[in-house]
């Protein structure tokens, strides 16, 4: 093996790690949002509730905001995991980090009370209600996802092979 | 290569658009964001609540004062509980004044907060239920001891805090009937000097 294939394993071998990594956060967290529990909490119930909280939607939009949210996460997870449309889905996930950081600070800005829901009951790093944390945390989930918006996949993914596969013949 | 990730990126958020509204409408029940809005009652988390909140003479609040009725019927207790001097609450949201006579009357509190908080200062009386612990062990317990059909005031830390309308929204799906909430929460019935107490105990 030369070196070139040896450092071109070890970048596709770090990219599938953080694959998983973010595959994993954001399908976590898609499941918290969209699954049963037990009525009346159910995890759509719940995250509607916490979207609504931010007091940035208006209350008919929180509904449909909080179930697209969920599953652009479900979807991003499924696709990054795969390998496939790994930027486009990087992307997609990235701007959502903004977006939810946007919406943190304005939280933070607007002395509002509220505890994230990001991850349903579940807190990675930051606990008890909204604050600066989040949004290091946040930063934290972006720049992880910028590694895959600016590296890509890495050879083992779906990605490499659509690529590497031969022209169709004319 | 931009054009074509920006394409995907369209794709991806059409694609999760579609898909959760096919899921919201699929859902069984509907999700409620205001404790005003009716909604469709669902069981509660819960087999069968104890009617323990005002019930056969054991029915004293954690304030010491008793509960001036023992009705397990269906009877407005908010207006039988003292018929003499009825709060009466517009909507959901009571003022302290008519959050003090409730207490007052033996009515249940509700600490919507964090546990945390809870340990540190709450009203004397007011049992712990954390709308994100609303499944736990713990908070069932607490709900098997309520009636559906006597009142509840539920609270939390005042301010932008929304704790205490996700709780009531739970228990309204959940069966309950009347839910009352102090916006103005636990602060301001501490800084009115009305009795509070700290730990574990209500």
């Amino acid at each position: 093996m030369s070196n070139r294939d040896g450092s071109a394993v070890g970048s596709s071998a770090a990219l599938l790690l953080v694959r998983v990594a973010v595959a994993a956060a954001f399908g976590f967290s898609a499941w918290q949002k969209l699954k049963p529990g037990i009525p009346p909490v159910t995890g759509p119930q719940t995250f509607a509730l916490s979207v609504k909280s931010y007091q940035i939607l208006p209350e008919a939009l929180v509904s449909p905001a909080a179930f697209t949210i969920a599953w652009v996460e479900a979807i991003c997870a499924l696709l990054i995991l795969t390998g496939l449309w790994t930027r486009a889905a990087a992307t997609t996930l990235g701007l959502a980090v903004v977006a939810f950081t946007l919406g943190v600070i304005s939280v933070i800005m607007r002395g509002i009370d509220i505890t994230c829901g990001c991850f349903g009951k579940f807190k990675f790093i930051c606990t008890g209600p909204v604050s600066w944390c989040k949004v290091g945390e946040n930063s934290i989930f972006l720049a992880t996802i910028l590694v895959l918006v600016m590296f890509g996949a890495g050879r083992w993914a779906l990605d490499a092979r659509s690529a590497a596969a031969p022209p169709k013949p004319a | 290569m931009l054009k074509t990730t920006l394409l995907r990126v369209a794709i991806i958020v059409a694609c999760a658009a579609g898909l959760g509204l096919a899921d919201q409408w699929r859902r069984p029940v509907k999700l409620a964001l205001d404790p005003n809005t009716p909604v469709v009652p669902v069981a509660p988390p819960s087999t069968t609540p104890s009617n323990s909140q005002n019930t056969s003479g054991s029915n004293t609040s954690a304030t010491g004062n008793p509960a001036t009725t023992s009705n397990q019927n269906s009877t407005p207790p908010a207006n039988s509980a003292n018929p003499e001097t009825p709060p009466k609450p517009q909507g959901p949201n009571v003022t302290l004044a008519q959050a003090y006579d409730f207490w007052n009357q033996g009515v249940t509190f509700l600490d919507a907060r964090t546990k945390a908080e809870y340990l540190t200062g709450h009203i004397r009386g007011a049992k712990l239920l954390d709308p994100n612990e609303f499944t736990s062990d713990e908070s069932r317990a607490i709900i098997a001891t309520l009636h559906p059909s006597l009142p509840l005031v539920i609270y939390c830390g005042g301010g932008d805090c929304h704790a205490s309308e996700n709780l009531a929204i739970f228990l309204q799906q959940a069966g309950y009937q009347q839910l009352h909430i102090l916006h103005e929460g636990y602060p301001a019935w501490k800084n009115a000097g009305y009795d509070i107490t700290a730990g574990e105990q209500p």
